[in-house]
């Protein structure tokens, strides 16, 4: 389950869906620090739409004199699990399956008719937004003899295989909107065209409309499964493994896929983007010969320090810097390496706080929150931690999103300050003795905090130990695995103690999902915890309300918190999303965003930088850091356009 | 001899069989993982646990009785069908089968080179005990014990592979598939693994066959020779080390596993190589049922068959032991 931090879907960036999260997506949006090393920053290189490639020395390259030619390998230490297409579920296998398959679009602004057409002709939507016509290329041909992508292909896929329940398909939720989760109706127009209609007017649709991240699969390969209904035949299937039927529907085709150690592609010699290049004035020039190197390699390595030292000695060309070791890379020459910087990472980390029966239940008073905001400075933090290679954040969302609030609730990092509300919010029977804060049983109060070990984690939580030290606390550090820290601590799945009754909110007992069965004092995790690093969630900067009433409100498919809000925010969510537009939205959002930071349901932190090195030899990977959001989105398409000066020697 | 060997192999059918036997009663009382999660996603949509457990039980073959999935299972285990590894997405077989390989390349030259010098060095201090050429090899061995292999590695890769540049950083897998397994540049990208592995192993090697020599230097037979006059080579190979590598011996099955799991884990994921280690590693903190069941019962497979080949190699060794009468 570990998973990257982004996400398919992230070309239309969505937030939480139109009807909040379901547990399928849980790998979309949960990510760890120690694991952030996406395969992005490789997606998020240059590539803009003008009509020539432009260097990394800012040098214009006209179409002719792009050299061609070579391998570009991109170190990588996420995992190998092939290109299914059908089980894709995590940023890691998207960016594989990328690879073979494009996407529909990539857009270029909130505008809802700016974007660079890839399989999508056309995408034009209505007023009021309940309306979708989606109208294909038409010379997109599966491979294998399978025959031209139509708009039969995606129907018969809805129908069979991503609604189906048999097929436990991982988007199956995002075929639906609204919070009683209203299926959207599709229907074909002509061979080409596909009409999507939702019962509502809703602004964000076009943000979350599904196709344009779906990858059809051929009925001639699906057909027996799905008559069988049989899922785990499907996904075990070699064509599908490994997209043997993705025809000149992307840049490259799998040549060669060693398990644990690298996939191998080689350049689509039937690339259909390169046709449209030539006739589409909305597709850049730079595409009619994309891609440049004859091979692309991603190769694995279980130690990013690994992939790092190959990258210094020149045998791969690009991977992932933590943020914590930019400084050894920043304006050092001799390494022959070049930074690309992303601050559009759309991810917060935050010092997450157990609000159930089996954490620490003064926690669930907001003086106590905010006395740990006090003690878990994030300015602290991103200044000294992260080393300034992050952006602090006093709710969820970027400051650099269209609804940050401007004037969101602050904490200075005061001791004394911290002291008095811990005093105050928590019960008659604490108090300090001396220095040290004391229980109801007299002796020093104790709290835990559990992440996954790394340089980044160990650090946060050793200052997370230092500080409440400095408020007479003790801090037990526990460290666990990824998959270990959401089955044993985040997902609550056993009963509190005292709790006899059935879980479930409300007289009939539902459900929130897996990871928020029910109440605080109903339900809790197999393992107790007071403080959690190291699960950190992505959202949407364009719709954040879904993902704040997915992770904060109190039937939340994420709020396995347990927090529980004076405010109902589902209702709030629901108010935003069928909003007669997105300006009129924008107060409720931020509504929503001032009432967490007041909040501090969880201690908000910093949305940190990604960086990527990549040899100097390797050209056009676009300007760092990319001068918006947008540019960082259309930058999806670089890899295919970056290209080597000729002196890589690969 | 003939009749204890076939009684042996024998056994050791018995032996896996237990095993085997031992580890689906293990797998049998576990909490079933799959079955808990069917039934938590039911509970929290409105169905029925309780149904969605009979579900899950039906479509996993779980609601046979016992007697009928443990023939199954071993039906299975004997047919080579071991399931589907999740972490590799990929049938269990072809996944070891992948993998060993790249193991073996690095496994047997450091088992084959850390018996022949660990032993030769071990003989040498052992015939000029508590001289320098003595207390430099104590040094490399502990020097080798004493250094982790993870730190080691990560030494080398920057010396040799960054700043001197004169060795490849990682493992490239597609190498041995284009210039062959025994090319000169497959050799090149084990080489450090293989300084790494076989310093720490080597030095166990030299530290016990030294003791064991030391041991066997004080004997009668030893002196008899000496008065003979038998050259230094004669008396260490031919009188010493014969006797000492009876013990030695049954170290051998030991030292390859303890390569395998105190080394290979730890070489593999430094230096990016995809074998057993490493996909063994993976299989557990990615909890693939299946590859930690075949990966465990492969060790015990190992064991078995090397105990064998031990108690068989006792015999060639020394003549005075005889299973004729067992």
């Amino acid at each position: 389950m570990p998973s990257g931090n982004k996400r398919r879907k992230q070309q239309s960036d969505g937030d939480g869906g139109e009807g909040g999260l379901d547990r399928r997506r849980v790998m979309q949006y949960m990510a760890a620090t120690g694991v952030a090393a996406s395969l992005a920053g490789c997606n998020s290189g240059g590539g803009d739409t003008t009509t020539s490639g432009t260097t990394t020395s800012g040098t214009t390259v006209s179409q002719d004199e792009i050299p061609s030619g070579g391998t570009f390998i991109y170190g990588t230490t996420g995992n190998t699990n092939g290109l299914n297409v059908f089980r894709v579920g995590d940023g890691e296998t998207s960016a594989r399956a990328e690879m073979v398959m494009d996407l529909g679009y990539v857009r270029e602004s909130p505008a809802y008719s700016d974007f660079l057409p890839l399989w999508f002709e056309d995408m034009t939507v209505e007023q009021p937004v309940n309306q979708i016509d989606i109208k294909l290329r038409e010379n997109l041909q599966f491979g294998e003899g399978h025959g031209e992508l139509t708009a039969d292909d995606y129907l018969w896929c809805i129908d069979n295989i991503w609604t189906a329940d048999w097929a436990n398909f991982t988007y199956a939720s995002e075929f639906t909107v609204g919070s009683n989760e209203e299926p959207i109706q599709f229907e074909k127009v002509d061979k080409y065209t596909i009409r999507e209609t939702i019962p509502n007017s809703r602004p964000f649709f076009p943000y979350n409309e599904p196709l344009s991240y779906m990858f059809p699969i051929p009925k001639a390969i699906a057909q027996s499964y799905v008559e069988d209904q049989n899922a785990e035949g499907l996904a075990q299937d070699n064509a599908i493994m490994r997209a043997t039927f993705n025809g000149n529907l992307g840049p490259w085709d799998l040549k060669r896929w060693s398990q644990q150690s690298v996939m191998e592609f080689e350049r689509g010699e039937d690339y259909y983007l390169r046709e449209a290049a030539a006739n589409d004035d909305r597709v850049p020039e730079i595409f009619t010969e994309a891609p440049y190197f004859d091979e692309y390699h991603f190769q694995y390595f279980d130690k990013a320090q690994t992939a790092r030292q190959a990258l210094q000695a020149g045998e791969i060309d690009a991977t992932f810097i933590p943020s914590t070791q930019v400084g050894s890379y920043e304006g050092n020459d001799s390494d022959n390496l070049q930074l690309y910087q992303n601050p559009y990472r759309s991810w917060s980390g935050y010092l997450g706080i157990n609000h159930r029966a089996n954490g620490w239940s003064q926690l669930r008073n907001k003086k106590v929150r905010h006395a740990m905001a006090h003690i878990y400075n994030n300015d602290f933090v991103v200044e000294n931690i992260a080393e300034g290679r992050a952006a602090t954040q006093n709710t969820l969302h970027p400051s650099w999103g269209p609804y940050a609030p401007d004037d969101p609730v602050t904490f200075d990092g005061s001791i004394d300050k911290a002291k008095e509300l811990l005093k105050e919010g928590t019960s008659s029977d604490y108090g300090y003795s001396g220095d040290t804060f004391v229980g109801p049983d007299g002796n020093q109060v104790e709290l835990t905090v559990v992440y996954q070990s790394g340089e980044t984690d160990d650090l946060r939580a050793a200052y997370l130990k230092q500080r409440l030290s400095q408020v007479g606390i003790a801090l037990n550090q526990e460290t666990t695995s990824w998959t270990s820290l959401l089955s044993n601590y985040f997902a609550p799945g056993q009963k509190a103690s005292g709790f006899s009754g059935t879980i479930g909110y409300g007289e009939d007992n539902t459900s929130g999902g897996p990871y928020n069965p029910g109440p605080w004092d109903e339900v809790v995790s197999g393992n107790s915890w007071d403080f959690m690093l190291t699960l950190g969630f992505g959202y949407g900067p364009l719709t954040p309300a879904g993902t704040i009433a997915s992770l904060f409100g109190e039937k939340g498919n994420f709020n396995a918190y347990g927090y529980t809000p004076d405010e109902n925010l589902a209702a709030m969510r629901d108010e935003a999303q069928t909003a007669e537009s997105r300006e009129a939205a924008q107060s409720t959002i931020q509504e929503m965003l001032l009432y967490l930071s007041e909040e501090r349901p969880v201690i908000f932190e910093y949305n940190p930088y990604n960086y990527y090195a990549y040899r100097n030899q390797v050209q056009n990977i676009g300007e760092s850091p990319p001068d918006s959001y947008w540019k960082m989105l259309q930058d999806r398409s670089s890899t295919r356009m970056f290209f080597s000066n000729g002196s890589s020697g690969r | 001899m003939k009749w204890y060997i076939a009684k042996r192999i024998l056994w050791t059918f018995v032996a896996v069989w237990i095993a085997l036997t031992f580890t689906f009663a293990l797998v049998t009382a576990s909490p079933n993982q799959g079955e808990m999660q069917a039934m938590m996603s039911c509970a929290t949509s409105g169905d029925d646990p309780a149904e969605c457990r009979e579900q899950y039980r039906e479509r996993q073959g779980l609601d046979t009785p016992v007697t009928e999935r443990y023939v199954n299972y071993m039906v299975n285990m004997a047919t080579l069908n071991w399931g589907w590894s999740d972490s590799r997405s990929q049938a269990v077989i072809p996944a070891i089968l992948d993998a060993w390989k790249f193991t073996a390349q690095y496994a047997i030259p450091v088992l084959i080179l850390s018996t022949l010098i660990g032993y030769g060095i071990g003989l040498y201090s052992a015939y000029k005990p508590y001289t320098v050429t003595d207390y430099a090899g104590s040094f490399v061995a502990f020097f080798g014990i004493s250094i982790p292999n993870f730190w080691f590695a990560i030494v080398l890769i920057m010396l040799f592979g960054v700043n001197i540049n004169a060795l490849p950083v990682y493992y490239q897998s597609g190498i041995p598939l284009e210039y062959g397994w025994i090319s000169v540049k497959n050799f090149l990208q084990l080489v450090l693994p293989i300084t790494v592995l076989l310093t720490a192993s080597l030095a166990w090697q030299m530290r016990y066959s030294r003791a064991q020599a030391l041991e066997q230097m004080n004997q009668e037979f030893v002196k008899v020779a000496k008065a003979k006059g038998a050259s230094q080579y004669r008396l260490m190979i031919h009188h010493v080390l014969r006797m000492a590598a009876v013990p030695l011996s049954t170290s051998f099955v030991g030292s390859l596993l303890a390569i395998f799991w105190s080394g290979s884990v730890i070489i593999e994921q430094i230096f990016a190589i995809p074998g057993l280690g490493y996909m063994t590693y993976t299989a557990i903190v990615e909890q693939d049922t299946a590859l930690i069941l075949a990966t465990t019962l492969l060790t015990v497979f190992l064991a078995i068959l090397g105990n064998l080949l031990e108690d068989i190699a006792y015999v060639v060794l020394d003549p005075r032991i005889d299973y004729g009468n067992r």
